[in-house]
C-alpha cells in the first residue's frame, strides 16, 4: 500500500483546543464563585464586599468569626473532599479499566459505612471518633480487597488484575452491605443519625476536619499526579505497559493506596457522598474530550461540585439541612445525562 | 543484540506450554515463528520478552539474563506488538504512540517539559512516519479502521526505538492489502535500520515470503528451524500441522504453501505424543 500523504487536517482541531482552554477557566470560575458564595451566604448575610477585609484579617465581629470560623472551614473541606474522590475515581477507573469504577468499588465507601454505623449505633457516645473509626474502616476494608484480588501466580510474579478487583471489591461491598443491614436492624432507634451520615454532610465540619483531611489530600493528589501517565498506559494492557518500562504491580498498588486514602479521608470527615468519584471524571472527559490534565482538573471540578452541593444542601430547605448525596445526585446525575445524551460517547 | 533462550520451560498452570526450548536470534535477523494454536507460539514470545517466568532455563540478551535489565533499560531494547489490542479511551493517534516514549521520558518530566521535548516530538514524528500515521495524528483510535489503528500501534512499539521488536500475530484481522502492506514495513524497518524482527504468524505463505528465517513451534518444543524453504516442507506441513501440502515456488519470488486436511486420519487429536510428531 503507498501511503498517500494526506495533507495536515484536523477539522475538529480548533474548536477541542478551545474547548481544553475554557473548559479549566470555566471550572475555575465556578470554584471561586462557589468559594465567594459558600461564605457570603447562610443565616447571616455577609457581603461579598466584606469577605476581602475579613480573610486578609481586617475584618471584625461577628461576621469575621462566622466567616473563618464556620463557613471557610466547612467549605474548604467541602473541597477537599470533593476533589479527593474525583482524583479516586480517575485512578480507578483507570486502573481497574472500568469506566464504572468509583471509590465505591475497591470497598472503601461501604467500609467508612460500616465503621461509621458501628460507632453510631452501638457506641453513640464515641461520636467524636467517628472521622478516625471511618477512616480505618475505609482502609481496612482496601486492603483486603487488594489481598483478596492477587495471586500468586504460576508463571511470571504474582500480582492483581484488573477484573479480579472489580470482583473482590463488589463481594466485600455485599458482605459489609450485609453486616450494616443487620446493625440497622438491631439498633433501629439510632436509624436517623445513620442515615445522615450515610448521605453525606458538612454540617458542622472545622478546622479539625480541615486538618485531618489536608496531609491525606495532599499525599493523595502528589501521588496521583505523579503516577498518572503511567497508569494510562496500563490501559494498554499488561504486557504492553510491561515491556514499553512500567513496573505494572508496582503501578497499581499506589494508584490503588492513593486512590483509598483520598476516598478513606474524604469518607472520613463527609460522610458517604456518592456519585462525585464516579461521574466527575466523566464530565470532566466529556468536556474536555480528552484525558489530558484529567488529574488537576478533575481534581477542581470536584471540589466545585462538592462546594456547590454543600451550599444548596445548607440554603435549600433551610435553616434544616439536605444531605449533601442527595444534592449531588439530584443536580449532577441530570448534567450527566445530558452530557451522554449529547456526546454519543461509549457507544 | 543476540537475544537468546536457553532451555526454556515454561509451565501455565498445570500446563506445560514450553519443553526446553533453545533458540537464538542474532543481530538483524527477521524471524517468523509459526506453528498451530495452543503449540507456545505466544507464550515463547512472551518469555523472550522477559515478561513470563520460566520454570527452568533462562533468556539472555547479549549474553545476560533479562533478570539482570531493569525494566526501563529492557524497554530500551526490545518493544512487543501484543495481539490483544486494549484501546486507552479518548486517545489520539499522537497520544498513544506517545505512550511509547515512556521509557525515554524522565520520571519528573511531567513536572517539567523541559529540553528533552524536542527530541520527544522528533522520535513520534518519526514513529508515525515510518507506519504511514502522521497525517492522523490528531484522529481518535476509536474513529481509525483495523488496518489504520494496527499501523498506529506499531508506530507506537518503534517510538521505543526498539533493536529487537517482537510481534504476535500482527496481520490477525486484516485485510490482504493491509498485511502486505505491514510486512513491507517490518522489513524495510529490517532492512534500514537492522531491527531484528521476531514474528509469530499464521499464514505460512507469508512466513516463506518474507521471512529468510522460519521456526516451526509445536506441543512446546521447536520442530524446525532455518530457512523457509527447507522448514516448509512436506514433513514439518504433516507433523506439526497436521496437513498434506508442500511449498510451491512456480512463480519466481513468489512462493507459496499449499495444503489440504488429510481426510483418512482429520484433525489430528491435541493428545498425539511427541515423539510420534517428530
Amino acid at each position: 500500500m503507498s501511503v498517500v500523504a494526506a495533507p495536515h487536517h484536523a477539522p475538529t482541531a480548533p474548536t477541542r483546543s478551545t474547548r481544553r482552554l475554557l473548559t479549566p477557566a470555566a471550572i475555575t470560575f465556578i470554584l471561586v464563585l462557589g468559594l465567594a458564595l459558600s461564605l457570603a451566604l447562610g443565616a447571616v448575610r455577609i457581603p461579598i464586599a466584606e469577605l476581602w477585609p475579613i480573610l486578609t484579617g481586617d475584618g471584625e465581629g461577628s461576621a469575621e468569626r462566622i466567616v473563618l470560623h464556620a463557613r471557610l472551614p466547612r467549605a474548604l473541606v467541602a473541597l477537599l473532599a470533593g476533589a479527593n474522590l474525583a482524583v479516586a475515581g480517575v485512578l480507578l477507573q483507570g486502573v481497574t479499566r472500568n469506566p464504572l469504577a468509583d471509590p465505591g468499588i475497591i470497598g472503601v465507601t461501604a467500609g467508612a459505612g460500616m465503621a461509621a454505623t458501628i460507632v453510631l449505633a452501638a457506641f453513640p457516645q464515641a461520636a467524636h471518633a467517628l472521622p478516625l473509626a471511618a477512616f480505618l474502616g475505609a482502609m481496612a476494608s482496601a486492603i483486603f480487597v487488594y489481598a483478596v484480588s492477587w495471586t500468586p501466580g504460576g508463571s511470571g510474579s504474582g500480582g492483581t488484575s484488573p477484573v479480579r478487583m472489580v470482583l473482590a471489591g463488589v463481594a466485600v461491598n455485599a458482605i459489609l452491605g450485609a453486616v450494616i443491614g443487620v446493625l440497622i436492624t438491631a439498633y433501629a432507634d439510632r436509624i436517623p443519625a445513620i442515615m445522615f451520615w450515610t448521605a453525606g454532610s458538612f454540617n458542622g465540619r472545622g478546622w479539625s476536619h480541615f486538618w485531618q483531611i489536608l496531609p491525606y489530600s495532599a499525599l493523595g493528589l502528589t501521588l496521583a499526579f505523579l503516577i498518572r501517565s503511567r497508569v494510562r498506559i496500563l490501559e494498554l494492557g499488561d504486557d504492553s505497559a510491561s515491556t514499553m518500562g512500567i513496573p505494572v504491580e508496582r503501578t497499581r498498588v499506589l494508584a490503588f493506596a492513593a486512590a483509598a486514602l483520598l476516598a478513606g479521608s474524604a469518607a472520613s470527615v463527609a460522610g458517604l457522598v456518592g456519585f462525585v468519584g464516579l461521574v466527575v471524571p466523566h464530565i470532566v472527559r466529556l468536556a474536555m474530550g480528552s484525558n489530558r490534565l484529567i488529574v488537576p482538573i478533575s481534581a477542581f471540578a470536584g471540589g466545585a461540585l462538592l462546594l456547590w452541593a454543600d451550599l444548596a444542601a445548607r440554603t435549600v430547605l433551610a435553616p434544616s439541612e439536605l444531605p449533601v448525596g442527595v444534592v449531588t445526585g439530584l443536580v449532577g446525575g441530570p448534567y450527566f445525562v445530558f452530557l451522554l445524551y449529547k456526546s454519543g460517547w461509549l457507544r | 543484540m543476540t537475544l537468546a533462550a536457553h532451555e526454556l520451560t515454561v509451565n501455565l498452570g498445570t500446563t506445560r506450554v514450553l519443553n526446553g526450548v533453545s533458540i537464538a536470534i542474532a543481530p538483524g535477523e527477521m524471524v517468523a515463528i509459526i506453528g498451530p494454536n495452543g503449540s507456545g507460539k505466544s507464550t515463547l514470545l512472551r518469555a523472550m520478552a522477559g515478561l513470563i517466568k520460566p520454570a527452568t532455563g533462562d533468556t539472555t540478551l547479549d549474553g545476560k539474563s533479562l533478570r539482570e535489565y531493569s525494566k526501563r533499560a529492557l524497554a530500551h531494547r526490545r518493544a512487543l506488538l501484543t495481539q490483544a489490542a486494549d484501546l486507552p479511551q479518548l486517545t489520539t493517534v499522537r497520544e498513544h504512540v506517545a505512550m511509547g516514549r515512556h521509557a525515554h521520558t524522565s520520571p519528573l518530566a511531567t513536572l517539567i517539559r523541559g529540553a528533552n521535548q524536542a527530541d520527544h516530538n522528533t522520535a513520534l514524528d518519526a514513529a508515525m512516519d515510518r507506519c504511514g500515521v502522521a497525517h492522523l495524528a490528531h484522529r481518535r483510535m476509536e474513529a481509525l479502521s483495523g488496518g489504520e489503528r494496527q499501523r498506529v500501534r506499531l508506530a507506537t512499539t518503534l517510538a521505543q526505538r526498539p533493536d529487537i521488536l517482537l510481534l504476535d500475530e500482527p496481520l490477525t484481522g486484516l485485510d490482504i492489502e493491509h498485511q502486505l502492506s505491514l510486512l513491507g514495513l517490518l522489513g524495510d524497518l529490517n532492512a534500514a535500520q537492522g531491527t531484528t524482527i521476531a514474528c509469530v504468524i499464521h499464514d505460512l505463505g507469508l512466513a516463506l515470503r518474507h521471512f529468510p528465517r522460519v521456526v516451526a513451534v509445536h506441543q512446546g518444543r521447536i520442530a524446525a528451524d532455518g530457512p523457509g524453504e527447507r522448514v516448509l516442507d512436506a514433513e514439518t506441513l504433516e507433523n506439526v500441522f497436521g496437513v498434506e501440502g508442500a511449498a510451491c515456488f512456480d512463480l519466481p519470488g513468489h512462493p507459496v504453501v499449499v495444503c489440504r486436511s488429510q481426510p483418512a486420519r482429520g484433525p489430528r487429536a491435541p493428545s498425539s505424543s511427541p515423539a510420534a510428531a517428530l
